[in-house]
């Protein structure tokens, strides 16, 4: 999966602590799904798309 | 254990591992010490036996109470992955030990290294994966 997550956390001018704050996880968390090496949850993706405004799928990309 | 400072079961899991590891060596202490000046036998020497293997279970429990409590689910999984490898390695080379003692006289360890053995893979792997996600990180 891929992801838009570091892109409209720079649009915010956000640090991966200040999103991992917000989202109430750790800084390693975010950046481990910006890599796109763990894929979150639906209730953390459900989250993050009300924390941008947006829809899962506007933020996070399948593949295949 | 994942570097989380804001985790509340991390400083549970933390707290807990401390408090147990503590009674451990009080335990081991007062077992060496009174079973080297008295030299129990029968029901007594097995109660003292197993006095310092109650603490040392009390540490999986205590990572169950972690595992439960933590909501920050990547670190979850972070020690999901590394308790399946010490799960996988220990089993693996119990196995094998177990066959070395049986065809060909090896003798083996005492049992009880493969709780330590456990933790110290669990150390490592849980060590190479945060290092692992950690790379590519911006800020």
């Amino acid at each position: 999966m891929t992801n838009q997550l570091r892109l409209m956390r720079a649009e915010k001018g956000w640090s991966q602590a200040d999103l991992a704050d917000r989202l109430e996880v750790s800084r390693q968390s975010v950046n481990a799904i910006e890599t796109g090496k763990y894929d979150p949850s639906l209730p953390l993706a459900f989250r993050i798309a009300r924390l941008f405004e947006k829809r899962i799928e506007e933020i996070f990309q399948d593949d295949a | 254990m994942s570097c989380s400072p804001k985790s509340v079961a991390l400083k549970a899991y933390n707290r807990g591992v401390m408090q147990t590891m503590s009674v451990y060596v009080a335990t081991i202490l007062f077992v060496a010490w009174f079973v080297s000046r008295h030299h129990p036998t029968g029901v007594l020497a097995y109660v003292l036996a197993i006095l310092p293997a109650i603490p040392i279970t009390g540490m999986l429990a205590v990572m169950g109470i972690y595992l439960r409590d933590e909501k920050d689910e990547f670190l979850r999984w972070i020690t999901i992955q590394a308790l399946l490898w010490a799960t996988g390695v220990v089993l693996a080379g119990a196995t094998a030990v177990g066959f070395l003692e049986s065809f060909a006289n090896v003798k083996a360890p005492p049992a009880y290294w493969a709780f330590i053995v456990y933790w110290l893979v669990f150390g490592a792997v849980q060590f190479w994966l945060q290092r692992q996600y950690r790379k590519g990180g911006d800020d």
